[in-house]
């Protein structure tokens, strides 16, 4: 099983993410039309992405009213545009704003993890999205952890 | 990316003409810099003055400005410049350009002066014409943030002037974010003389690229093969400051305003590798997998608690090894209080130390400054930077350059003034160098390392790999004269197709001989524009290009004579450095031959002046008006 | 992973073999000593004069 693995102080903030996202699923430059987005503010110093978690039990699918999200074999949470109506409820409720309206179409799109193997991980520079195995993704979340952990207890000793 | 659309704006008359560019336009200039220069070559006449409203603020997009590979993020601001009176041209990285492009426009044509203070903003295809009188005076930080607050959405990108281009000082940038600036050509004093305080933008509009599946692939091949270089290895780790390292150790590194070329032993404190306490991240332009970028925090001392973007090597001299300080804290509070005012950091610093210099000499004095002006004093320095920007006492004076103020402070002040066509050099010592000394003096916008430095030459490269990399013979010995006009003449070119397309400097073939060039210029541009170019066709257009900048030159008035480096560089050795750089300066009759090979190689005459056939061969004409006039 | 790590001599300009780690290094050409400081951990650089 695979999760996306997110470290913001990584992101440089350059948006390749979003050109390819777009390029790849609308087959056109626009960052607005991307299903990730980095949450972008220099003049404050922040650069955030953000991108749909694929969910375990995830809100979107239990409150369409039209059952238009289902779970693919990669364990995306995909939009059935034959069913999807458009009716943003998922955009309101899912709490990682995973969920986003195209501004050109009108339609409701979400990260589909490009058949399995992400665009944006791909063309991440500096890894600060990826793409791995749950069991990596733990021992280096636990490790990131455990080195705050120590560096705070250096410097209250220093 | 064809069918993209120009907008003329004319402030005067609060008037927007929408054109569509035509494929002819782009098959002869391609975008960004050619482009622009192509609309103020046949627009702006000579006795257009640069602060009259006639002048134009050209800014464009590249060809390939707003694609995620090699820190295409970049945008030109052009015109004529308050400095040197001809070419002023700026290269800016960030994102406004991609915005702009997403927005709809690739280049905006600005022409007039509005009554009051005012902004446009561009949205979506749409440019309205807004007031701004309660954005002027404030810094270029606080009018950004005021403009998102404004209009409501945080993805708005703007291109604003501070305090220093709504004071025309003539060294005035343009800004994106905390520390993107169109830097150099004055273009922010140009700005400022439109009354013009910023350009918002924002767009959601589609941007077409000819064959997706091909261009996905092909831009990530070109980003791996940027990143695999150890060039950019490192400029991802230390940014340009990593060049000082090389330039104080070997000793081409102006010194308490070039009397010296290296500080040597003293200057230990500002090596790139002690920036590294300072930085909280890294961050980077719209579409770069480079990130040269740092933001960084003061944790102790005076300056505690700054958090802001940069510094680069520019201010390394500026508020460094120019005035003899050595101090990673200055530098950087130096760099954001440039930032904030809008002003060209690099111009500033060579300005303030040649102050610094003329008072050491007695020529200016306590009187005439108010303090004094002692290598190494930081305050001194801060102060002066200060009165510039704000134009207070003899700040007013140096707010013009050097060839003004030194009408007033006598004319052998200008010896101790390191300039090419009255633009200040970058605080690179080049008199060691020969071809670094040709291409700061024949750049068109004046001393400078961006147009044309062939960074490679110092590495000595094996004659083979010159030969096909520039397809002539070259000499791999960088202080030889021979060939290097021919070196130069290839860089300029090759800058100018960079520039056009919107590429970042830092991912060609600049300081490093591996990465992407023409060669990968023709299949990205086939993918993403659907045109065919040869790299020979490239060439030529490179050529077209950089002839109009200089024809725009001769016909201000910039001619051969000032395609010369400055007179010191010709008088005084060097007095330091490494065993190859200590005692050297330029041959007077080997640099007379070095300017006439590379005159030859444009097809110029023997005053640089761009011959008939090959005018005709370029299919360059008169200058013909074709802003649209609008009622 | 080869174990061979190479800098740029700024006086001669030919690159040097740096052992892993060092933080001063000679160059094997023309015998200039330099402090070394380190881009990546396969990466050496010239920081400056030792
Ligand atoms: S290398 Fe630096 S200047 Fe160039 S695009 Fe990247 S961040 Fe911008
Ligand atoms: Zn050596």
């Amino acid at each position: 099983m695979k999760t996306f693995l997110i470290d913001p102080d990584k992101c440089t903030g350059c948006r390749d993410c979003e050109m390819v996202c777009s390029l790849y699923h609308e087959k056109v430059l626009n960052p607005a039309r991307s299903r990730i987005t980095v949450i972008r503010d220099p003049l404050n110093g922040i650069e955030l992405p953000a991108v749909c978690m694929q969910c375990e039990d995830p809100v979107c699918v239990l409150v369409c009213p039209v059952n238009a999200i289902y779970v693919d074999e990669n364990g995306a949470k995909v939009i059935d545009y034959s069913k999807c109506m458009g009716c943003r409820t998922c955009v309101i409720t899912c709490p990682l704003g995973g969920a986003l309206i195209d501004p050109v179409t009108g339609k409701t799109i979400k990260c589909d993890l490009c058949g399995g193997d992400p665009m944006c991980v791909k063309f991440c520079s500096t890894h600060a999205i990826e793409w791995v195995d749950v069991s990596v993704a733990n021992q280096r979340i636990k490790r990131a952890t455990l080195e705050r952990y120590l560096e705070a207890l250096r410097k209250g000793k220093g | 990316m064809l069918k993209r659309k120009v907008a003329f704006v004319d402030l005067s008359k609060e008037k927007v003409v929408v054109e569509e560019i035509p494929k002819e336009l782009r098959k002869k200039h391609l975008g960004g810099r050619g482009l622009n220069w192509y609309y103020i070559y046949n627009n702006v006449t000579p006795e257009v003055e640069p602060f009259d409203p006639e002048n134009l603020l050209v800014i464009g997009t590249g060809f390939l400005t707003g694609l995620p590979c090699l820190g295409t993020g970049r945008t030109q601001i052009s015109t004529k410049g308050p400095l040197t009176k001809g070419v002023g041209d700026a290269n800016m990285g960030g994102a406004f350009g991609p915005e702009l492009r997403y927005a709809g426009f690739d280049h905006l044509v600005i022409k007039g002066k509005a009554k009051e203070p005012v902004y446009l903003f561009v949205y979506n295809g749409e440019i309205e014409i807004r007031k701004a009188s309660h954005l002027w005076g404030l810094d270029t930080y606080e009018t950004q943030k005021a403009l998102k607050e404004e209009i409501g959405d945080e993805r708005v990108e703007s291109m604003v002037i501070g305090k220093a281009g709504e004071n025309k000082v003539y060294f005035a940038n343009v800004m994106n974010n905390i520390k993107n600036a169109g830097g150099r050509g004055g273009t922010g004093a140009v700005m400022g003389s439109k009354n013009l305080k910023a350009i918002a933008t924002r767009g959601t509009m589609d941007m077409h690229i000819h064959d997706v599946d091909k261009f996905i692939e092909y831009a990530m091949q070109m980003n791996q093969q940027v990143l695999s270089t150890k060039w950019a290895k490192t400029l991802s780790r230390l940014g340009t400051p990593l060049l000082y390292d090389v330039s104080y150790t070997t000793g081409f590194i102006g010194t308490m305003n070039w009397q010296y070329n290296t500080p040597g032993k003293e200057g230990e404190p500002l090596e790139a590798e002690y920036l590294q306490d300072y930085i909280v991240k890294h961050t980077a332009c719209m579409g770069c997998s480079v990130h040269c970028r740092h933001r960084v925090k003061i944790e102790r001392g005076e300056y505690a608690g700054l958090i802001t973007e940069g510094p680069e090597y520019t201010m390394m001299g500026s508020f460094g090894t120019l005035v003899g300080c050595y101090d990673w804290d200055l530098v950087i509070k130096g760099n954001d209080e440039c930032n904030r005012w809008g002003v060209d950091n690099l111009s500033l610093g060579a300005i303030i130390s040649w102050a610094f210099e003329l008072y050491q000499r007695e020529i200016l004095t306590e009187k005439d400054v108010g303090f004094k002006l002692e290598w190494g004093d930081k305050n001194a320095v801060l102060e002066l930077a200060r009165m510039i920007v704000e134009r207070e006492e003899i700040g007013d004076l140096l707010a013009n350059g050097f060839l003004e103020a030194a009408k007033k402070i006598g004319e052998d002040s200008l010896y101790y003034a390191i300039h090419v066509k009255g633009q200040p050099d970058l605080h690179t010592d080049e008199r060691g160098i020969p071809s670094f000394a040709l291409g700061i003096a024949t750049s068109t916008r004046g001393a400078d390392h961006l147009r044309s430095r062939p960074a490679i030459d110092l590495f000595q490269l094996p004659e083979e790999f010159l030969e096909k990399l520039i397809g002539y013979k070259i000499k791999s010995d960088f202080t030889a004269y021979e060939t290097k006009g021919i070196l130069v003449w290839w860089f300029e070119l090759y800058f100018n197709i960079v520039d056009s397309l919107g590429v970042c400097k830092f991912q060609s073939t600049f300081n490093c001989p591996h990465c992407p060039q023409y060669d990968e210029y023709v299949p990205l541009l086939k993918y993403a524009t659907g045109l065919d170019f040869t790299k020979e066709e490239l060439i030529q257009i490179g050529e077209r290009n950089y002839t109009m900048e200089r024809l725009f030159n001769i016909i201000n008035g910039l001619g051969k004579e000032h395609d010369y480096p400055p007179e010191r560089f010709f008088k005084e050795p060097n007095k330091r450095g490494l065993p190859f750089m200590k005692g050297r300066k330029l041959d007077r009759d080997k640099y007379e031959k070095m300017l006439m090979e590379y005159y030859a190689q444009h097809g110029w005459d023997e005053n640089g002046v761009p011959k008939e056939e090959t005018l005709k061969k370029l299919g360059i004409e008169k200058p013909k008006p074709n802003f649209p006039e609008v009622e | 992973m080869s174990e061979k790590y190479e800098a740029r001599c700024l006086n001669c300009r030919k690159r040097f073999e740096v052992e892993k780690g060092a933080e001063i290094a000679v160059c094997n050409h023309c015998g200039s000593k330099w402090r070394i400081s380190w881009v990546t951990p396969e990466q050496p650089k010239v920081q400056g004069p030792a």
